[in-house]
């Protein structure tokens, strides 16, 4: 299996905080990759450092399928490059129909310029009628396809979460980062997000997540990469990651022995 | 309403029709208070592509305006209409650019607070500057040579160009709003780092929308400077920018025919009262800073709201109500629904 994702030893500080510390991890083509940890342990720091909205203090992040270094691109660039992600707060365009939404997520696949827009080339035309046609593949791949025109924030907690990452899906990413997708979901909208990213993987994209729910994770994951307090402090398959000590440690608190 | 549906084409070429009759009816005082509202039109349609579609609250707008009124005024009698024209364009599009492109990386209030301090150097340069502008005396008797038999020295004429120019902008506007660049400055208004993690390169699209916004202010500044053959620093300071912010606000933020309605009403307002209400007229900022309040209060999305704000204002569904419980409330924070 190839590396789509690296991270190298990336640092972040905020002044004198350390959020993260030295992390390193590896995401492989068509895998599942979950980061856990306590609150506070640097996941959305990491995915953030990631997406280019924070720069790393040290390290190197890269996607090895395009030999690319990512660390000091701009969001948008990292964006284009492949890399989509959903937002812990969910974060829609407040708004904007459902279907505007995810045609926002398709901006950077057509490549028509201001004059084609204002004189409404076929060029214009086609590349609207190619995203529009995208963008209801993709929420009837979500299952949103009976609400295109509803404002995305009047939708159920459970599709604003669907509906973005139809929006993430929209730039075909190679990699997808998922912060807390399950958060706020019931039972039975987890068990149809675990069936959304499997899906997602089928179609060929590898998945990085961020999730608090335990039972979620061990259930979906390839891999676990367990961060405490900035560091990485365990990585392995769910079994492992289960009965490794420094993990029940992070989360129980050191037993006194 | 949208231009693309019936009654959207329908009134628009109504409007378009009455526009176009006004000066064979009316006496020259009324002719002179359509092209102020034209030439207000293309303002507020400018500063309405830069605060409502995009987001970004510019408050020294009236600066772009004078640079088009003093580029218009000092270039006119050198070369012939096309090229002044294309100088306006080219020389607000420059000043848009060179003020727009270090401060769009800031955000709201700052963004505000800068271009406001913009807005007041260039009207202090325009009032210091006599060996260029003529000092706060200004500079009279701007007639541009007769072109082709387009003779903007008539006030006639100078309507037409006018109503030409707004139109143009409209269907232009009108475009731009439904295709994805529309859509990139909407999400850039909802959400920066969303819409910047979606693939929208937010800087360059501002320095877009700020572009167009500075040339359509640059070209009211033309027809401005034409049609009273006139031109002082006093008419374009703080005043003149937080009016054009007014036309906006009590039309609808980010909606067409909202803002074409809120200029027309803001243009006619101080003339019915210099005519009705005799010795008001100096109450004029007085009654903007009242209509405001009031907006404010009890209209906030405007007269002719655009469809999405309107759904912002109404009230709560019950799913919304739902999903405020407790229960989801603990990562709701931040979501730019719930805001």
């Amino acid at each position: 299996m190839a590396a789509v994702l690296e991270v190298n030893n990336i640092s972040k500080k905020f002044g004198g905080l350390t959020a993260l510390n030295d992390v390193s991890l590896l995401l492989n083509e068509g895998e599942i990759l979950s980061v856990i940890g306590p609150n506070g342990a640097g996941k959305t720091t990491l995915f953030n450092c990631i997406t280019g909205i924070y720069r790393p203090s040290a390290g190197m992040i890269s996607l090895s399928g395009k030999g690319v270094r990512i660390d000091s691109l701009p969001p948008h660039r990292i964006a284009r490059f492949g890399i989509a992600r959903t937002f812990q707060n969910i974060r829609l365009f407040a708004n904007m129909s459902v279907l505007d939404n995810v045609l926002c997520g398709a901006f950077s696949k057509t490549r028509e310029s201001i004059v084609d827009i204002a004189f409404r080339t076929r060029k214009n035309k086609a590349a609207e009628t190619a995203i529009n046609e995208r963008a209801r593949e993709l929420l009837n791949f979500v299952d949103l396809s009976d609400k295109l025109y509803i404002n995305g924030c009047s939708l159920s907690y459970g599709d604003q979460r669907r509906l973005e990452i139809a929006r993430a899906l929209a730039l075909e990413p190679d990699v997808l980062l998922l912060d807390e997708p399950a958060a706020g979901m019931n039972a039975s909208e987890t068990n149809s997000l675990a069936v959304l990213i499997r899906k997602i993987r089928d179609n060929g994209a590898a998945l990085l997540i961020i999730e608090h729910d335990m039972r979620f994770v061990m259930e979906i994951s390839d891999r676990i990469v367990v961060l405490n307090y900035g560091k990485k402090i365990s990585e392995g398959a769910p079994e492992v990651v289960r009965k490794d000590k420094k993990v029940i440690d992070a989360y129980l608190g050191e037993g006194d022995q | 309403m949208r231009l693309n549906s019936f009654t959207g084409k329908f009134i628009s070429i109504l409007l378009l029709i009455c526009a176009f009759v006004v000066p064979f009816i009316s006496g020259s005082y009324i002719l002179g208070v359509m092209s102020l509202v034209l030439i207000y039109l293309i303002l507020s349609l400018g500063l309405n592509v830069v605060i409502g579609f995009c987001g970004l609250l510019a408050l020294g707008f009236a600066a772009f305006y004078g640079i088009g009124a003093y580029i218009t005024a000092l270039l006119f009698p050198l070369t012939a209409l096309p090229v002044l024209l294309a100088a306006v364009v080219i020389g607000s599009a420059i000043f848009g650019f060179i003020s727009g492109a270090p401060v769009l990386r800031l955000r709201g209030d700052y963004l505000a607070i800068v271009t406001l301090g913009f807005g007041e150097i260039t009207r202090l340069f325009m009032k210091n500057m006599d060996w260029l502008t003529n000092g706060p005396k200004g500079i009279s008797g701007i007639y541009p040579s007769v072109f082709f038999g387009l003779n903007l020295s008539d006030k006639r004429t100078v309507y037409y160009c006018a109503l030409a120019c707004v139109s143009i902008c409209v269907f232009f506007l009108y475009r731009l709003q439904e295709s994805k660049i529309g859509r990139a400055w909407s999400a850039i208004r909802e959400d920066e780092v969303a819409a910047a993690s979606s693939g929208i390169n937010i800087t360059k699209m501002k320095i877009l929308a700020f572009l167009i916004g500075s040339v359509m202010a640059g070209l009211a500044g033309f027809f401005f400077a034409v049609n009273q053959s006139f031109v002082d620093p006093n008419s374009f300071g703080f005043d003149e920018s937080v009016l054009i912010v007014c036309m906006i606000v009590v039309g609808g933020i980010g909606s067409i025919p909202g803002v074409i309605l809120g200029t027309t009403i803001l243009v006619f307002l101080p003339e019915l009262l210099r005519n009705f209400l005799g010795g008001f007229e100096s109450y004029r900022m007085l009654l903007y800073g009242v209509l405001l309040v009031c907006m404010m209060l009890f209209r906030p999305q405007g007269i002719l709201p655009k469809a999405g704000r309107k759904r912002e204002l109404i009230p709560e569904t019950e799913e919304i109500k739902m999903m405020k419980t407790p229960m989801f409330t603990r990562r709701e924070t931040g979501n730019g629904c719930s805001a």
